[in-house]
């Protein structure tokens, strides 16, 4: 046969091969050839805006109390810093608000990008703080620039609004990439960073906005060595922080180089590992770790191309049996073809910033069998055309999309922010809320209670003076 | 009924809608267990070979006149079965070959089967694995002569390769170098692929017929699964003249030119792509451009690469794949044989798989069938407790039979499996304007310049 009937063959064959094929492969909705579009009928668009385009956006944040609506935007690129969403009527939210960094064009790196809002009790009165990490890399202006604090209690009256406090760490340059704010069961609200070094730093808020002159900063969090460096000087990628009511404990849920952390807090100058999860196939380092409620079971996240989000089980690991976990649970992917980014556990669903596959929902009550309930396509992106890099942003892989998600748990509203497209807020039918009491859980997500913390939450005594 | 109970029941009632457009429908008919297959791909033959993990790989003999398959088995059947497949549809056991004292051995036992010609006639290598401290543990190859076949009592053994590492053989290829030589290339936990000359090895010269070692660079892994190759090819590339090594292992994937294989010379790597910890499996394409590649674990799909850049010295080293491809994304993939612009794949608990690769970055499925007949992650255990909670399971090996396009799948369950793809009649190269290069070998006249395809027999 010549070529040319080779050819003939093969396009005999693909056509063949597209229908037989049919009952087996996914296929997403579509509009644009190769761009998916749309969502599942259970998931309605509530509001959106565009916030500057191609990675101009990165996390996001969602205050909790029902008196303040409000949401706040990571942004990068040439507006590095962050927005402030006013969600007062949902189905019109509106952009209010807009800081960047001074000089940004002189500035490198990726810029803001995650962010997170806490609560102090002062003798005036409670404040409302919102903490924007930045990365400007590792040289040029603002290289050891970590975060920033804005006072934003007076919202939505924005001309109040004040950038009092700059968290820099010289000691290791380039800038926090995570952080988590959370209300510790000793009183004491802390922010845990990232930073190029083989550590999480721990800073007491109330020191550092009172002028301490170790910016409050009060401990580190190791990370224990392995073979694996694929995060280079990180130590962590990313982290957050839980009170289990069974233990008694406050506990730190690493991601980073090496795999995933779990460590005993209860005193965060002296932190103990309990477990780990280290060795698991395809995982040679963390991206994101995020336990349910119980914590009994965990939701990782790896960060390449064609890797699901593995589910753990952590009994094992932290009762002793195992030195350390291997073994997946369960797993689950929007299209295997795509990567799936940050994820917000309110048992039995978790809600997940999935890149190019947007926001999207699945039930874990099997953690074996995970199953998709619901999504939107916030990206409106073709395939790999995602992040290359800087400065040259725009590269072939499929970073791209639904970057960050968070989950409002007195009425149950979803928020995204996609890299390219902006600002996205949501609403699953059905879902009005999320108690762990209503789920015969412990009332325990990556959102505080400021006011109480975390004893009181979930049936203890009140801890907070 | 709890708020809680009654959410949940509702979002299961809602699940199944809402997420079938999404994930994939598999014709199901017992609860959980893949049945059946495209309607494609027909069955020819089955045969049972002993149940769980007694199976553990194919080979197709590939010459007119040889109407013989040959299993490797393992367990308690650790040896090889030979097959007549002169009548597919009725498939007969000529003779199964076991290890002495199978049951004083530790290990999965045979785990390769290879056929070879040379001019003193047509031999079988069964690869065997052996725990360290059992008998044979430092066995890693039996050569049989298969000449005499189908008259069994003329089948003997002619030889025992034994290696310096213990815990036996991970793969082995047989090769017809382009200077002549039927070569054996053996991938055992040391960490390097130790070539034998079969000349040597089938006239009984001993240590003299070990003539080169194909280093695998050392890249600090260290995950408990050893320090050499998984899994091997060898072919040669007319473009450049090279006999060319591929090796996936502890750290990735290595290409090597062999052209004088007591000096190989790395050409290019595929090492730090994001999930690639450890290759087990690397096929190119005929062309020497792509390559095929399997890491073996759960969730992990076929990756496909782009050598070029690699190749020419542009990049030090390839880590990006073009492409990728996955039955089932829940499940894993052992391997698979690369017929451009097919492969036809040994896809575990997804049986036999067949895709189209002409377009390498979008591949596409066009025809299976599941052979496991198993339920989900009940597969290998350990070599202690075989069976286990793992996707290693079902079809682990598959090899095609170029004259007439034959497949032969062995399933660790189910046993050997004979199948036909619709409108695949054979393979040859220059049909599809590529070289003649695939894994099956022209014992005859060996690896030429421009290869002729019309020699093969």
């Amino acid at each position: 046969m010549s070529s040319i009937g080779g050819r003939l063959l093969v396009g005999a064959m693909l056509a063949c091969g597209a229908s037989v094929a049919g009952a087996q492969q996914d296929h997403a909705p579509g509009v644009l050839p190769g761009v998916k579009f749309g969502g599942s009928p259970n998931v309605k668009v509530l509001g959106h805006i565009p916030l500057g385009g191609y990675f101009r956006v990165m996390d996001n944040e969602i205050e909790q109390e029902p008196s303040r609506p409000y949401a706040y935007i990571s942004q990068s690129r040439d507006r590095p810093g962050f927005s402030i969403v006013d969600l007062h009527d949902v189905e019109h939210p509106k952009l209010l608000y807009s800081w960047k960094i001074q000089n940004s064009e002189l500035h490198g790196g990726t810029g803001g990008m995650d962010g997170k809002y806490f609560k102090l009790k002062t003798k005036t009165g409670a404040k409302y703080y919102y903490v924007q990490s930045l990365q400007f890399g590792g040289s040029g202006p603002d290289a050891d620039l970590g975060a920033v604090i804005a006072d934003v209690t007076n919202l939505p009256d924005t001309s109040k609004i004040k950038i009092v406090k700059e968290l820099r760490y010289p000691e290791a340059k380039g800038g926090y990439h995570n952080l988590f704010a959370y209300k510790h069961s000793d009183g004491r609200v802390l922010l845990v960073t990232t930073v190029s070094a083989p550590y999480a730093l721990v800073y007491d808020m109330e020191k550092a906005l009172a002028g301490d002159k170790n910016d409050g900063l009060i401990a580190k969090i190791p990370i224990p060595e392995t073979e694996n460096t694929r995060f280079g000087n990180f130590g962590y990628h990313d982290f957050q922080l839980f009170y289990d009511p069974k233990s008694g404990q406050d506990r730190f849920y690493g991601a980073g180089r090496g795999g995933y952390f779990l460590y005993d807090i209860t005193k965060p100058e002296d932190p103990k590992l309990l477990t780990s999860i280290v060795g698991a196939s395809g995982i040679t380092g963390g991206h994101t770790f995020t336990p349910t409620s119980r914590q009994d079971e965990a939701v990782t996240e790896a960060e390449y191309q064609y890797a699901p989000l593995r589910l753990f089980n952590l009994v094992d690991g932290l009762t002793g049996k195992l030195q350390t976990i291997q073994r997946v649970d369960g797993a689950w992917t929007a299209d295997w073809h795509d990567l799936s980014h940050n994820h917000e556990v309110r048992w039995p669903l978790v809600f997940v910033s999935s890149y190019e596959d947007g926001l999207q929902i699945f039930n874990m009550v099997d953690t074996k069998n995970p199953q998709t309930v619901g999504w939107y396509y916030t990206c409106q992106c073709q395939h790999e055309r995602g992040f290359g890099g800087v400065p040259a942003w725009e590269g072939s892989s499929v970073m791209q999309g639904a970057f960050g998600v968070k989950v409002r748990d007195w009425d149950g509203l979803i928020i995204i922010s996609d890299s390219n497209t902006g600002f996205w807020a949501f609403k699953l039918d059905g879902w009005n809320g999320w108690k762990g009491s209503d789920w015969g859980m412990p009332n325990v997500s990556s959102a505080q209670d400021w006011d109480r913390g975390p004893v009181a939450t979930n049936g203890g005594g009140r801890v907070v003076p | 009924m709890s708020r809680a109970s009654l959410f949940i029941a509702l979002a299961a009632a809602v699940v199944p809608t809402a997420a079938r457009a999404q994930t994939s429908a598999v014709g199901t008919i017992l609860p959980g267990v893949k049945m059946g297959g495209s309607a494609n791909v027909r069955v020819l033959g089955h045969l049972p070979l002993g149940g769980f993990f007694r199976v553990a790989d194919v080979a197709l003999d590939q010459e007119t006149g040889r109407p013989f398959a040959y299993a490797a088995q393992s367990l308690d059947r650790s040896g090889f079965t030979a097959i007549d497949v002169t009548d597919p549809e009725h498939a007969r056991v000529l003779l199964r070959w076991t290890i002495d004292h199978p049951e004083s051995h530790r290990g999965l036992g045979a785990v390769r089967a290879r056929y070879f010609r040379t001019a003193k006639g047509t031999f079988l290598a069964v690869g065997v694995s052996f725990d360290a401290g059992s008998p044979d543990a430092d066995l890693a190859a039996i050569i049989f002569d298969v000449s005499g076949l189908p008259d069994t009592s003329r089948v003997r053994e002619v030889a025992r390769i034994r290696s310096s590492a213990a815990g036996g053989v991970r793969d082995l290829f047989a090769y017809k170098h382009s200077d002549g030589r039927p070569l054996l290339f053996v991938a055992t936990n040391a960490a390097f692929a130790e070539v034998y000359d079969l000349d040597a090895v089938v006239a009984g010269r001993g240590a003299a017929a070990a003539v080169a070692r194909i280093p695998i660079p050392a890249f600090g892994v260290h995950d408990g699964g050893g320090d050499g190759y998984t899994g091997m090819f060898v072919g040669y590339d007319p473009s450049t003249g090279n006999d060319k090594f591929y090796g996936a292992g502890a750290g990735g994937y290595f290409v090597y030119d062999i052209s004088d294989v007591a000096k190989p010379r790395l050409l290019t790597s595929i090492v730090g792509a994001a999930g690639v910890l450890r290759g087990s499996a690397i096929i190119p394409t005929p062309d020497a451009r792509y390559a095929v590649t399997a890491t073996g674990y759960q969730y992990s799909p076929l990756r496909i690469f782009d050598l070029t850049e690699g190749l020419r010295g542009i990049e030090q080293t390839v880590s990006r794949p073009i492409g990728a491809w996955t039955a089932d994304w829940h499940d894993a993939v052992r391997s698979a044989d690369v017929r451009w612009p097919l492969a036809f794949v040994s896809s575990y608990e997804d049986g036999l798989q067949i895709f189209n690769m002409v377009d390498p970055k979008n591949p596409v499925t066009v025809g299976w069938y599941y052979t496991c007949l198993c339920a989900h992650q009940t597969g290998f255990g350990t070599t202690a407790a075989p069976q286990g909670e793992s996707t290693v399971n079902g079809a682990v090996g598959v090899d095609v039979r170029n004259r007439d396009g034959m497949i032969a799948v062995a399933d660790a369950n189910s046993g050997l499996w004979l199948l036909r793809l619709d409108g695949f009649g054979g393979w040859r190269g220059e049909d599809w304007g590529v070289p003649n290069v695939s894994s099956v070998q022209d014992w005859s006249r060996g690896a030429v310049a421009k290869p002729v395809t019309s020699a093969i027999p």
